[in-house]
């Protein structure tokens, strides 16, 4: 016994010096002000060893302007999931994670405290799609089960309400597209954006979502009128306009794609552009055209048929598909290019998990692009941006390392500044 | 924080001079083998028909030996006066002999009576278990004998065995992990009588077979003995079926908690002339509910879904297993000791609560497996003892796997739902999901013992299997655009393993070197990017393995043992081919491989009233395979970990009285990446770093007392307690996150009591266990958690003649 004894300790003695042990590498300096909600919120993602859900790490960065490493080791660790979104809202940071079909609401501050201040459930949205946030009191959110859109406070986490479009569903009806017999099985709003008195829904219409089969090739966006939606109702039916569609591009929206890229942005002017994807590249055969990003223009329920931005021909070519709208003003945004030819064809699973985008800029008022880096990231995991001045901090990821590369957006010029324990979601929270 | 690598040792220089050592030993000591006298002993029961298994000690030279299947044990002696022999074996009474230096040359025959059960104390190390323990190979064993009259399941038995971790994600069937010396899955390999489990379906599982099927677990860590003709990286847990020399009738029933029910039946008959034929029935039926209480989940309180927290109980997680196996066979031909045909059928029907996490419950889903095998065994030694013998078993085997989730519903976890557009729970499908999997496989396993000289003998091993999925999917032909079964997908594999034995100075000292050679060719579906039929890929492996261990006996008391072994697993037909439910095909896997370094000191007190062992063991395993989420619903087995492995167990049993003993043992195991994966999912900055959401340090206690006084109790009465711990452990890295916001499997410390009656006559017993005494909460895997407080009572009744 006494020998079984000693053992143990000897035991413990070696792993506490093992552990002991430790990264020696310096942690940059990064002034955490204890008295004010966070400027900046870093979200890593790191794979969990059962490799079936990500651990989630949020801290508060005081500026972007730091080099080095930010590790993970004074962070939160804010949710088990399989995936995430992360966006933020009147300084607070929400949590979409769309796979355990919770919404939480977390308050950081610039002494890097993070505290959870609620949770709304949406399991019955099955996956919901990214949040949109029109005040303080008031959040919409999409998913694909229901024909129906979750209303709920985001100050203090409870559903209030819904928009009830069942009148308006396409289930099950039977498109014939891409096959014969294909019907629609999901019939899903993945976004939303409000401009003016309405507010559009991305829809999408999927016969199969496990590989991705659309079961129709237009562009479809519901038209909603904030005006006649009662926040604490559970029908407002009424406040549904109508489901325009556009043949000449593909869905738009996506579930948190990058992290909570939206893919719907309007300008300046009210204008609101959408961005079709082909289903994130999956589907680039399928629909048989390009990304290209349409427009609605400020107050109209219609498409702009007068406007039409071929994004692949613009920037790697026809057959390039492109994803993420990342917009930093006066009609230009960052976007993820996907170049086919990064994908192994050995691995059945390079499409995921490979690094096989380039980010590139676009001009929705030229119709021009430009190549941002030729450094391949993972777009689909992490595209998040921050802009700040006349600079652009973006995220990439490889299979070797993530960080936050800052782009000059005038010269193009970029230059690596921080690296990241996991794939980076940055977000602006002032 | 992360671990320097500078730290560390370097095992395999270590074990490379261990190599140079050991043969060097092979060599230069062959020529000390002495001459000597030789004695043999047949051992017998009462209808004199031949007793395998039965320990035949000789008591002053410490000596001992297993009888054969003829029932013969042999001895090498010197010069000697007189000697006695002990014979025993569970489940006979022992008997011994005299013998003096004018011993007949034939054999010395004893014959054992069968006692009906043998209850008395439990021996986690009974005397033919001490046998096989102190093999150089060095392996725990858990004789079934005297606890089949409680109502333990076969996983927890295993758990408490040292160095183990059995890890379960729910209640009865519910799916069990086996995790060994630090590595786990399917590194660590299942067997019954030889053959891999995973060939025969899993009504023979840890988490599924009866325990009154089974005469004693063995547990072999890292390294691994050629018969196995296994390609296990990090173990075996042998499940040896019982035996018996005499016709028996054992019934048994079980009720407990969460509408819990087993009932078994097994049986043996000789008939003939010398009780030559026999045939052998076992029958099993296990059912639960599995409807217990689990913390915190959300459950809706308004019509809009708002959700509070709520203490509920699982609502469909309901497991039925049935099972059947027959045996009919011949003893003692010219041409053969043992032939005998099996076969068994057996169903598993299981409700699904939930997917890997226990987020979102499930209401629907449901699967059935039935499975057919069949298998024919030849065994065959030779007349003189020890001087060979072989055996031989073919067999083919059906399993059929189907799962049905086609419910468009959204469940809560109060059991409520609400409709959705979509079918099916576990994913996003068109059409939910509909698989209908049909395993066939067929196997052939031979094995050869032959002694070159007195103290060198080799073993040839063989183990071929050719498995055809075939199948369909109806509903799930919409997500893959073309039905993946329409062609079949086969996986060959063949193994051939040689060992040589020798033994040195009178078995002071014994070693076996091995080598293993693994083959596999597989034709399996590939998928493009779009998860949409790919054709097929043709892929091939072929792996060398070997290893060496040495079992030095320092005294009557202690023995040193000392193994390593480079070993090899070769992907199996699932991970390969993917269930077609959630997991994906992945045919350009590569065969995990473990340099595996095992020491050990076992004490064995001469009046056996302390058995202890304390061991060191060292893994290095690359191309660990896992499965991995790829995308929303879809996820595939990957080779992804890298990792280091050092560790120590200890155990120690203690019977102070003939009626009481105690039984204590603990593992530490420390678990570290020695690189990152090419994908970047597990990232090498966390070289060093203890891999997260796995038990690093765990234990077990047990105590029995056991009251024998036939005039007042007429019969037995047996208290045990049992108590499993397990030391907290983060889910994710600990590198990552603030200690006080990070998700922790708790420590846990789990009490069972049991208490059994066994009758005067020895006919009947009845047992009664509480498990979870302390209603502790208990997870393996964080989120799933375990069954709290149950009770459970055991009948049974025993005929034997």
């Amino acid at each position: 016994m006494k020998n079984n004894l000693i053992s143990k300790i000897g035991v413990f003695v070696v792993s506490y010096l093992l552990i002991s042990c430790g990264n020696d590498d310096p942690t940059p300096d990064i002034d955490r002000d204890k008295d004010k909600l966070a400027k900046y919120a870093l979200i890593t993602r790191v794979a969990n060893a059962d490799q079936q859900t990500a651990a989630f790490y949020l801290q508060s960065l005081s500026s972007l302007e730091i080099s080095g490493t930010v590790d993970n080791r004074d962070a939160e660790e804010v949710v088990p999931a399989s995936g995430v979104g992360a966006y933020s809202h009147d300084g607070y940071v929400y949590i979409n994670d769309y796979v355990g079909s919770r919404i939480q609401k977390w308050k950081l501050t610039a002494a890097n405290k993070a505290t959870l201040l609620g949770s709304v459930n949406v399991t019955e949205l099955g996956y919901q799609g990214n949040i949109l946030f029109k005040d303080t009191e008031t959040a919409f959110v999409g998913g694909t089960s229901q024909s129906s859109i979750v209303i709920f406070n985001p100050t203090t986490m409870q559903k209030t309400g819904k928009i009830d479009f069942s009148a308006w569903s396409r289930l099950n009806e039977v498109t014939g597209f891409p096959a014969t017999g294909t019907a629609i099985n999901i019939e899903s709003v993945t976004e939303l954006l409000i401009s003016g008195k309405y507010m559009y829904a991305a829809l999408n219409y999927i016969n199969d979502f496990a590989s991705y089969t659309p079961a129709t090739s237009a562009c479809a966006i519901m038209v909603i009128d904030l005006e006649k939606v009662n926040v604490n109702s559970n029908d407002n039916s009424e406040a549904v306009l109508s489901i325009i569609s556009d043949e000449r591009a593909s869905f738009a929206g996506s579930w948190n794609s990058g992290g909570g890229s939206y893919f719907m942005q309007k300008d300046e002017n009210g204008d609101v552009y959408i961005l079709c994807h082909n289903l994130w590249g999956n589907q680039r055969a399928t629909f048989g055209k390009p990304a290209a990003i349409l427009r609605i223009k400020s107050g109209m329920t219609e498409f702009d048929t007068g406007y039409y931005f071929d994004l692949e021909s613009a920037s790697k070519g026809n057959g390039n598909p492109v994803l993420n709208f990342e917009y930093y003003g006066n009609g230009k945004f960052l976007a993820a290019v996907q170049d086919p030819n990064a994908i192994n064809p050995e691995n059945p699973w390079s499409y995921y998990l490979d690094p096989i985008f380039q980010w590139w800029s676009f001009d929705l008022y030229s119709k021009s692009a430009e190549r941002v880096s030729s450094q391949l990231t993972k777009g689909a995991l992490s595209a998040r941006c921050v802009f700040e001045g006349n600079n652009a901090y973006v995220p990439f990821e490889t299979n070797e390392e993530s960080y936050i590369m800052k782009i000059n957006l005038g010269s193009m010029t970029s230059s690596k500044t921080f690296s990241t324990n996991g794939s980076p979601v940055l977000m602006g929270l002032e | 924080m992360m671990l320097n690598h500078d730290c560390n040792f370097n095992p395999p220089r270590l074990y490379f001079f261990s190599l140079i050592f050991l043969f060097g030993g092979v060599l230069s000591t062959r020529s000390l083998a002495a001459q000597d006298n030789s004695l043999t002993v047949l051992v017998t029961d009462d209808n004199e028909v031949a007793i395998p298994g039965a320990i035949v000690e000789i008591v002053e030279l410490n000596l001992a030996s297993i009888t054969n299947e003829s029932g013969e044990a042999s001895f090498i002696l010197g010069q000697f006066q007189q000697v006695t022999l002990h014979v025993s074996l569970l489940g006979y009474g022992s008997e011994h002999r005299i013998v003096d230096s004018q011993f007949p040359q034939d054999r010395i025959k004893i014959i054992l009576k069968e006692k009906a059960t043998e209850l008395g104390v439990v021996t986690i190390q009974g005397s033919q278990s001490d046998l096989i323990r102190n093999t150089p190979y060095a392996p725990d064993v858990l004789s079934l004998d005297a606890i089949r009259s409680t109502p333990q399941p076969m996983a927890q038995l295993i758990n408490q065995m040292p160095g183990i971790r059995v890890r379960q994600s729910g209640g009865m069937g519910s799916q069990s992990n086996i995790m060994l010396h630090g590595l786990d899955g399917k590194g660590v390999r299942v067997f019954v009588d030889n053959i891999p489990v995973y060939l025969m379906g899993d009504a023979y599982n840890i988490n599924n077979i009866s325990p009154n099927m089974i005469d004693r677990i063995e547990v072999y860590k890292g390294l691994i003995p050629v018969q196995f003709g296994s390609d296990a990286l990090g173990g075996i847990i042998h499940l040896v079926s019982r035996k018996s020399n005499a016709d028996f009738l054992d019934v048994n029933y079980t009720v407990g908690s969460w509408n819990t029910h087993e009932a078994g039946l097994n049986s043996k008959k000789y008939f003939g002339v010398g009780r030559k034929y026999f045939a052998a029935m076992d029958v099993s039926y296990s059912h639960s509910d599995n409807n217990y209480w689990i913390k915190d989940r959300e459950v809706p309180i308004d019509e809009l879904g708002n959700t509070a927290l709520a203490d509920v109980r699982r609502f469909h997680d309901g497991y039925t297993s049935m099972m059947a196996r027959g045996q009919v066979g011949i003893n003692n031909l010219a041409w053969a000791n043992d032939l005998r045909l099996i076969i068994s059928a057996s169903q598993i029907m299981r409700e699904w609560q939930h997917g890997f996490s226990a987020d979102i419950p499930w209401g629907q889903p449901v699967s059935d497996q039935w499975s057919v095998n069949s298998a024919l065994s030849w065994m065959k030694s030779s007349k003189k003892p020890d001087q060979w013998d072989a055996t031989m078993m073919a067999g083919f085997n059906l399993t059929e796997l189907s799962f049905v989730d086609t419910a468009s519903r959204t469940y809560f976890w109060d059991g409520s739902f609400v409709p959705k557009s979509l079918k099916g729970e576990s994913g996003i499908y068109a059409d939910g999901r509909t698989p209908i999997l049909l395993n066939k496989n067929f196997f052939y396993r031979a094995s050869l013992n032959y002694s070159l000289a007195k103290n060198y003998r080799l073993n040839l091993s063989t183990l071929t299997s050719f498995e055809r999925l075939v199948g369909e999917d109806k509903a799930g032909a919409s997500t893959y655009k073309e039905d993946p079964f329409k062609t079949p997908q086969d996986l060959f594999k063949n193994y051939i393993g040689l060992a040589l034995e020798s033994e040195f100075f009178g078995e002071v000292i014994t070693n076996i070197f091995s080598v293993k050679h693994f083959y596999s060719h597989s034709y399996a579906v590939n998928l493009k990017a779009d998860k949409t039929f790919n054709g097929y890929l043709n892929t091939f492996s072929s792996d060398i393995g070997f290893g060496d261990v040495l079992r030095w006996r320092l005294s009557k008391a202690i023995n040193y043992t000392l193994g390593f072994e480079y070993t090899v697993r070769q992907p199996d037909s699932q991970e390969v081919f993917g269930d077609y439910i959630n997991i994906g095909p992945n045919p350009t896997l590569v065969p995990e491989k473990s340099r595996n370094i095992n020491t050990s000191i076992q004490y064995n007190a001469a009046d056996k009233k302390i058995t202890s062992s304390i061991s060191a063991f060292y893994r290095n395993t690359s191309d660990r395979i896992f499965l991995s989420a790829i995308s929303t619903g879809l996820s595939s087995f990957l080779n992804l970990l890298n990792t280091e492995t050092y560790g120590g167990e200890a155990d120690v049993t203690y019977s102070p009285m003939k009626n009481f003993m105690i039984s204590l043992n603990s593992t530490f195991q420390n678990i570290t990446l020695n690189k990152g994966d090419s994908y970047g999912k597990v990232p090498g900055r966390y070289i060093g770093a203890r891999l997260p959401n796995t038990p690093y340090f765990f234990g077990n206690g047990r105590l029995d007392y056991t009251l024998q006084d036939p005039e007042k109790f007429k019969g037995t009465i047996q208290f045990g307690y049992s108590f499993n711990y397990i030391h907290e452990f983060f889910r994710a890295w600990a590198v990552d996150g603030r200690a006080s916001s990070k998700e922790v499997i708790p420590a846990q410390g789990i009490n069972n009591l049991m208490i059994s009656y066994l009758n005067g006559s020895e006919r009947w017993s009845l047992g009664l266990e509480c498990r979870n005494v302390f209603n502790e909460e208990a997870y393996d895997n964080f989120s799933v958690q375990k069954a709290g407080r149950s009770i459970y009572l055991k009948a049974r009744i025993l005929l034997s003649k």
